[in-house]
């Protein structure tokens, strides 16, 4: 006969020695909620949209989270939308000459925050040692789109920073950030300073991301007529693996 | 802000959730598939989930109902299979070692209370409001059921060790 604390340490371990599959769980999910939309297509649609673009933010890439992503909330289209327009996709491919260039002076520990987004992201350096970056917009109807900010990572990075920052326009309301970082936790929130939206993501401290492609998005609405996204800017601010600080930005297009 | 809510929620309790199913059925991957089926669930039931006293008892509540859905089916499969005869006992087993083969002893609800007690650590009211059930029902089935594990797994380890059982 065990005592009761034996049998807490006996069950405690066996639950312990379960490893749950996160990307399993996400996938069956994620087909499951879609299946359920399909069945039910007069039902409401609304919500359902909703926990696909939930679950694909969750979940990164493929073709459903692209669809579940462009399609949003709120879509009456019984059947996935056309593919997003892309008016300016640019994740810099070309690899830099200089594998690192990190500058010793910038010591990280914590990315400097706001004061960094809001400063000129100097010079709009796109790439930056191990880290690329690019900044396109989706636009998902006709007074709804994402602006996307996709990284690429060749080592991993202990910190992580990435700030949209939208040019205030006609109608502009946000619609919440979210991301495809799979692995990892990360904070998003969205603030407005001085007629700008701006969103932020965060990595949690004690994360780590590994080397890998992570998108970032900004959701909003903006009144009828299009708008002009030239004078949006990102900012990512990361520490890589080797401690190195590393920051990169630029624009919509 | 429903979707950053789903996400959150998603990110803090699939673990939890596949780890529960993993002890209620004994059976590593389908805990996972119910883990998701729990997600699913969840989902279509948000508002009733973000209106809960207790959001991750809900969840762990629809949990526990897929996993007694999930045995019931399986033993109804298993009269027709041949399954039943591989599930024989085997004298030599380590017993004390097959903690999944003596929970699955146990009758669901107290499976079910002796898992969230011991194993996650609930309170006696946290275990009512994910099961549905009276906290006196918890802590009855809770010390019954603690009390079979104890002896099953004990059993065991007597045999295994070639201990004295004490009287």
């Amino acid at each position: 006969m065990l005592t009761d604390d034996e049998l807490r340490a006996v069950l405690r371990a066996e639950a312990a020695a379960h490893r749950p599959d996160r990307a399993a769980i996400l996938e069956r999910a994620t087909r499951t909620t879609m299946r359920n939309e399909a069945a039910r297509r007069r039902g409401p649609r609304v919500r359902i949209a909703g926990a696909a673009a939930a679950v694909a933010a969750v979940i990164g890439g493929g073709g459903v989270a692209q669809w579940a992503l462009a399609g949003g909330t709120g879509s009456d289209r019984p059947t996935p939308p056309p593919p997003p327009v892309t008016v300016s996709a640019s994740p810099a491919v070309a690899p830099s000459a200089s594998p690192s260039r990190s500058s010793p002076s910038r010591r990280p520990g914590k990315p400097t925050a706001p004061s960094v987004a809001s400063a000129e992201p100097a010079a709009d350096t796109t790439a930056m040692g191990p880290l690329r970056s690019g900044g396109s917009v989706e636009v998902g109807g006709k007074t709804r789109a994402n602006s996307v900010v996709t990284i690429r990572t060749g080592e991993a990075l202990t910190a992580l920073e990435v700030t949209i920052r939208l040019a205030g326009t006609a109608g502009l309301v946000p619609r919440s950030g979210s991301q495809q970082v799979p692995g990892a936790s990360v904070d998003s929130s969205v603030t407005e300073e001085a007629g700008a939206l701006v969103y932020h993501f965060t990595l949690s401290s004690g994360d780590t991301l590994d080397p890998g492609t992570y998108t970032f998005y900004a959701r909003y609405t903006y009144a009828p007529g299009g708008r002009d996204p030239g004078a949006d800017r990102y900012a990512v601010t990361a520490t890589s693996g080797s401690g190195a600080a590393l920051t990169v930005g630029g624009g919509f297009g | 802000m429903r979707d950053a809510a789903y996400h959150a929620y998603f990110e803090r309790h699939h673990d939890s959730l596949s780890r529960l199913a993993y002890l209620m059925i004994g059976d590593a991957s389908a805990a996972d598939d119910l883990a998701a089926d729990a997600m699913t669930e969840v989902w279509r039931h948000w508002d009733r989930v973000r209106a809960a006293d207790d959001p991750a008892a809900y969840g762990h509540g629809i949990l526990m109902n897929l996993a007694r859905n999930w045995i019931r089916k399986r033993s109804r499969e298993r009269l027709f299979s041949l399954e039943v005869l591989k599930r024989a006992p085997e004298p030599d087993v380590p017993a004390v070692l097959d903690v999944r083969r003596a929970l699955a002893e146990l009758p669901h609800r107290r499976r079910a209370c002796v898992v969230l007690r011991y194993a996650f650590d609930l309170s006696e009211r946290e275990v009512a409001t994910t099961l549905g059930i009276s906290e006196g029902a918890v802590k009855s089935a809770t010390s019954r059921g603690a009390k079979q594990l104890a002896e099953l797994l004990g059993d065991g380890l007597a045999r295994i060790n070639g201990w004295e059982a004490a009287a």
